[in-house]
């Protein structure tokens, strides 16, 4: 797997960043409450 | 009636550490399939995924890739949502903006900025890390099966598309995930691989001409479909832009794949 260049996108940050996105798309429109997403405690 | 049996098991990595995975048997017969999460983790939706995919007559495991130790009360989805919020405001065009970029750091919680860490100076790190990891369990658990198969979401179709360069599979999905960072490394691909996108996605679907013209260069078993009018994870049926209509057809395209791929 080739260096990631500085101005490239990385597949965890790229994603962090596309999630940025749709979570600003709809979760605005949820007073930004989290409740759409809960992880797996076991 | 299918009696699948489940269970969470744990896979030695390259450092040293037990990561968790989730396992749903099949049959010991039965093709093998990895699924790969999205960046919010082994989810309820990963799991049920899993459960669905294994009903169809497939043994599968599902890596929790944030189970290290150090990980586990970090990588939490409310501490990645958290981390995510005050991101909101700054534009995506100052996001290699580092004054901007600062701004908004110091609203960050202090697991916001662990987070952010290995969003940022650490990314590589992370992305290397787990490509290692899941490279680990395939070859702890998987490699000795007749016929392999993975798929993986957003990120996890990132990591899924990296790894079937790297590793033998018959049946890669890629639901709206990255392409190979490195095209040529498309070359090196031994199956089938079958990428699901979002209309609405341009980042992720910015590479999708690089991806065809090797798919052409190098007579790559590639199929692709796109889904206008849908956002990013609208596979996702616990999320926000979940897609009923798109979902349920991609879900019936993926069964046809994967036994033509993993069962003939």
């Amino acid at each position: 797997m080739s260096e990631l260049k500085n101005d490239e996108e990385g597949i965890f940050d790229g994603c962090f960043y596309v999630w940025v996105d749709v979570t600003k798309k709809y979760m605005s429109k949820k007073d930004g409450k989290f409740n759409d997403y809960e992880r797996i405690k076991d | 009636m299918v009696n699948l049996q489940e269970s969470m098991k744990k896979f030695e990595v390259e450092d040293g550490n037990e990561l968790d995975y989730f396992e749903v048997k099949y049959g010991e017969s039965a093709p093998k399939i990895m699924v790969v999460s999205e960046i919010w983790g082994l989810t309820k939706f990963i799991k049920s995924f899993s459960r669905r995919v294994a009903m169809e007559g497939y043994n599968v495991i599902a890596p929790d890739l944030y189970s290290r130790k150090e990980d586990k009360s970090i990588f939490t989805e409310e501490n990645i949502m958290d981390a995510m919020r005050p991101m909101w405001s700054l534009p995506p065009e100052k996001r290699r903006d580092p004054e901007a970029m600062n701004e908004v750091i110091k609203k960050l919680s202090p697991t916001g900025k662990k987070i952010f860490e290995y969003v940022s100076q650490k990314r590589e790190i992370m992305e290397k890390r787990m490509i290692s990891d899941l490279g680990h369990l395939y070859e702890a658990d998987m490699n000795s099966h007749k016929k392999k198969g993975i798929v993986g979401f957003c990120m996890g179709g990132g990591l899924a598309f990296q790894l079937s360069t790297e590793k033998h599979f018959d049946a890669s999905v890629i639901f709206y995930g990255a392409s190979p960072r490195n095209m040529e490394d498309m070359a090196k691909i031994k199956g089938g691989v079958f990428g699901i996108y979002a209309g609405e996605d341009s980042g992720i679907n910015a590479t999708i001409p690089q991806v065809m013209e090797k798919v052409v260069n190098h007579k790559i078993n590639f199929e692709m479909k796109m889904y206008p009018g849908t956002y990013h994870a609208f596979f996702n049926d616990t999320g926000m832009s979940y897609n009923r209509e798109a979902s349920e057809d991609a879900w019936e395209r993926v069964k046809y794949f994967y036994r033509r791929n993993l069962n003939e």
